[in-house]
């Protein structure tokens, strides 16, 4: 559906995107992750045809340029603000770019804006205003949808709700490009990831990728003092850490502690497996990456 | 193109300011009309100073409507959706033309309204003025008007194309409109052996507002009636290609 081949984005002389390279199938959701001006923004931006380019972005086989957008009709967005016009009402202008009145009304229901869409969007608070910004980016059913930190000012009810949306879509095919700097919001969502860092891409793989992290540290609890299990530990050269009043040992320290902890008829109440979180998994990236710098 | 326009006019429509001006323009011709001692034939013949109201007020509005984009952030939304960029820029530019010609004709009527309650007993409007009707002055000096607005609105959306600040293009444009002309008088008057060739400087070419009716004004432009269209277009022409070249160009 969109396909990225080795695109630089040029802000005057400047670099913004090097060399970025990506696909994006139907259905898919793609969260765009990287620290503050690593240019989300801008391949977003370039994406719909915003900023100059070289290399080719092509979307449904057809060719988009910085001149001609006229094969963007199927995308939708959202980029940084959302895009209202103060003297308008909400339905007003969702109106100005929708094709079908149905699907326009299936629209405002569903996002929950009924009350106020009649109302001018310049009376809007900031979460309405989002709201209404991403509705302008689902009108018309469209194949592809970018969403530029779309969290931004909702509560924790709208984004639940923005969330579930965006999986229906996703569920009939509309496929989703989605930055955010609150990553569990994305990690929720997503199916692959686009890191970002110094304007171009590090790493763009699918999210299981990180949700399938190796296990480096068991978490271990028993009916015994602390005390007593460290100095078990201790006396048998097991490394462990005491932390937030739990022990944290080894992965292949965990077989022989349970052994250790059975003969002194010490019973276990916890065993529970440490992966990285998210953030720590891309932080780590970055590092690598700046590392390697 | 077609859906584009329509936009742009059903925007126009909805903003209070597009409004506004109906009632600033009537409000600023009676200012002008003020102390009706002062009516003469001149006053009446520039429609009570409608010509340069209308050119103020539509260099804001020019500005205006492309800087409003950039200020809610519609701009990005405008243009990914559109086809191309020229369609957005001459959307625009086909909008503002359609309104300036609008706002033209209601200061015609206006100029009629403000005479018959001031002055209707003092002068008739088929009084020889300049060697033509009153009436007729009137249409022609508005005439010079619609052509020096394409001048002013190419001009305002090339420098808001250039620079995204409405108030900076704002002050440019009246100070080509209104102070240029002062100017260009006095460096043609600094150097007489070049005034054929510097009479044709854009700051010249509003003394089309007066000059088609009163054929005196050749004294100061240096130009003639048909020079000065000329001019006025070709100016025209030349900002909007440097405007549509710099929308296209630019960053968004």
């Amino acid at each position: 559906m969109l396909n990225v081949k080795n695109i630089n984005t040029y802000y005057g002389r400047k670099l913004a995107i090097k060399n970025a390279s990506f696909t994006v199938s139907p259905g898919e959701i793609v969260g765009l992750i990287g620290p503050n001006g690593a240019g989300k923004t801008t391949i977003m931006k370039t994406l719909l045809g915003l900023t100059k380019f070289t290399g080719s972005i092509t979307f449904d086989g057809q060719q988009i340029t910085a001149s001609n957008h006229k094969y963007l009709v199927n995308v939708g967005a959202l980029i940084e603000n959302p895009a209202i016009y103060p003297f308008l009402s909400g339905k007003e202008n969702l109106a100005l770019y929708s094709r079908d009145k149905d699907d326009l009304n299936r629209l405002i229901k569903r996002l929950g804006m009924t009350a106020y869409i009649d109302r001018p969007a310049k009376s809007y608070s900031i979460g309405m205003k989002q709201k209404l910004g991403i509705a302008l980016a689902l009108l018309n059913n469209p194949k592809l949808v970018i969403l530029d930190e779309p969290m931004n000012g909702l509560d924790v009810e709208a984004t639940i709700s923005i969330r579930k949306i965006i999986h229906e879509y996703a569920v009939h095919g509309t496929a989703f490009l989605i930055s955010s700097h609150v990553l569990s919001e994305l990690q929720k969502v997503m199916t692959s990831v686009i890191i970002l860092n110094h304007r171009e891409i590090v790493m763009d793989v699918p999210i299981d990728k990180f949700q399938n992290t190796k296990i480096s540290h068991y978490r271990l609890k028993t009916t015994a003092d602390d005390k007593q299990v460290q100095d078990l530990l201790h006396a048998n050269n097991l490394p462990f850490e005491y932390r937030d009043k739990s022990l944290i040992i080894r992965t292949q320290d965990t077989a022989p502690i349970q052994q250790l902890l059975c003969q002194h008829q010490i019973l276990l109440t916890e065993l529970s497996p440490i992966r990285k979180t998210f953030e720590q998994a891309i932080v780590n990236v970055l590092e690598k990456k700046r590392g390697a710098e | 193109m077609k859906i584009i326009f329509s936009h742009e006019l059903y925007k126009m429509a909805h903003q209070h300011s597009s409004w506004l001006a109906f009632i600033i323009l009537f409000g600023l011709m009676i200012y002008s009309a003020i102390p009706i001692a002062y009516i003469n034939k001149n006053l009446i013949s520039q429609g009570f100073g409608s010509g340069q109201w209308v050119i103020i007020i539509m260099i804001a509005l020019s500005a205006n409507l492309v800087a409003m984009e950039f200020r809610n952030n519609t701009m990005a939304t405008l243009l990914y959706k559109s086809p191309n960029r020229q369609s957005v820029f001459l959307a625009k530019l086909m909008t503002l033309v359609l309104y300036s010609l609008l706002l033209l004709l209601a200061s015609f009527f206006f100029a009629l309204i403000i005479k018959l309650l001031f002055v209707n007993d003092k002068f008739s409007w088929r009084i020889i003025y300049h060697q033509h009707s009153l009436i007729t002055d009137l249409v022609i000096n508005l005439a010079g008007v619609a052509l020096y607005l394409m001048f002013s609105i190419t001009l305002s959306l090339m420098l808001i194309s250039m620079i995204k600040s409405s108030a900076v293009v704002i002050v440019i444009g009246l100070f080509v409109g209104f102070l240029g002309a002062p100017i260009s008088a006095f460096v043609m008057d600094a150097l007489p052996g070049l005034a054929n060739v510097l009479a044709w400087n854009p700051f010249n070419m509003i003394n089309i507002i007066v000059q088609l009716a009163n054929p005196s004004i050749h004294q100061v432009s240096a130009l003639t009636n048909g020079e000065l269209v000329a001019g006025n277009l070709i100016y025209t022409l030349l900002f909007l290609l440097i405007g549509l070249w710099t929308f296209k160009k630019r960053n968004f």
